[in-house]
């Protein structure tokens, strides 16, 4: 017992000195991490600023009739749910899945893009094709939709939850 | 005393075990040091690999990436060397038994690694899954494998004092 809590110790013995290591080595480095990581709060695409936004603020939008939500995930998932009225556009083969949806999302309409969750770069890849195309006014949902739907926001599909 | 003592009046066997535990210890010691090179010279990626996950705050990546290669890439060489051997398999351990639990638990729940989303699973990148599960189990076990066998030998250290020893006899 007594020689695994030497073990034991002199493990933790080398995780702090080898954890400080590589903080003492961040902090010299020129390209370090911040010790706290904290996400964007806009991103920009061909000069066009996108603001990042919380399952909350988009839900705002959701009966404007000015604002289309764009569901940037697989083909498979958005036919099970999406967010209610939301128009499917991925980025795999962007270019000619964008044709066969322009005329539901007009350049001079709010966008509010999505996918999966905070992590998800998938709503990026399609602001950053539609930035160049004359839509000035994105946003992404980074929650994503997961949190919409936990939240019990609007949804539809051949599965349906949440409120009608 | 390691659990290899047992094996003391075995002769050729302890032998065998001897040089088994050496060649475990030299594999984990080797995966970690190259598993460790690519996080430490790029923690900016290994932090969104991390926060990929989900098993953390995503405020705490950062520092996960700072410190999680070093740790891996100390306790390879401490293993490589043979020194502080058994604290060093115990950190291996325990890393690859968290790395295993956390891929689990992303197949678990339809998490595909390398964006942080969820797919189905018939989109799933394939970073995880069976195969990915048995090689990496596999892993564990050597490692535990030297955690309860090790005893040091032919660590740098008895290497170099056999070596003064003898010159000293010669001398």
């Amino acid at each position: 017992m007594r020689q695994f809590q030497g073990i034991i110790l002199r493990g933790l013995l080398i995780t702090i000195i080898c954890g400080g290591i590589g903080l003492g080595v961040n902090t010299v480095w020129s390209t370090g991490l911040p010790w706290l990581y904290v996400p964007p709060t806009e991103l920009a695409f061909a000069d066009v600023k996108v603001p990042l936004v919380n399952e909350r603020e988009a839900a705002r939008f959701l009966n404007d009739p000015e604002t289309v939500f764009v569901d940037t995930r697989s083909e498979e998932d958005y036919r099970e749910r999406h967010v209610k009225s939301a128009v499917f556009l991925s980025p795999d083969n962007v270019e000619e899945r964008f044709v066969a949806v322009q005329a539901l999302i007009p350049e001079d309409r709010r966008l509010i893009l999505y996918c999966y969750g905070p992590d998800c770069d998938m709503a990026e890849k399609v602001a950053q094709f539609l930035a160049p195309m004359g839509y000035k006014n994105m946003m992404i949902m980074t929650s994503g939709f997961r949190e919409w739907e936990k939240a019990g926001y609007p949804v539809e599909g051949q599965s349906e939850k949440g409120k009608p | 005393m390691s659990a290899l003592a047992v094996f003391d009046g075995w002769g050729k066997k302890a032998t065998t075990l001897r040089y088994l535990t050496l060649a475990a210890r030299l594999f984990i010691g080797a995966v970690f040091i190259y598993a460790s090179v690519y996080k430490i010279l790029d923690p900016a990626d290994f932090a969104v690999s991390v926060r990929n996950y989900m098993i953390i705050p995503a405020s705490w990546s950062n520092i996960v990436a700072m410190t999680l290669p070093w740790i891996e890439v100390g306790a390879g060489i401490l293993l490589i060397i043979g020194i502080f051997t058994r604290p060093a398999a115990l950190l291996t351990t325990v890393m690859l038994m968290v790395f295993l639990g956390a891929m689990i638990y992303a197949y678990s729940i339809g998490l595909d690694i390398d964006c942080g989303c969820f797919r189905s699973a018939a989109s799933s990148s394939g970073k995880v899954g069976p195969y990915y599960f048995v090689r990496d189990s596999i892993v564990v076990i050597i490692s535990l494998f030297v955690l309860l066998t090790d005893r040091e030998d032919f660590s740098i250290l008895r290497l170099l004092s056999s070596g003064k020893a003898s010159g000293g006899l010669n001398g």
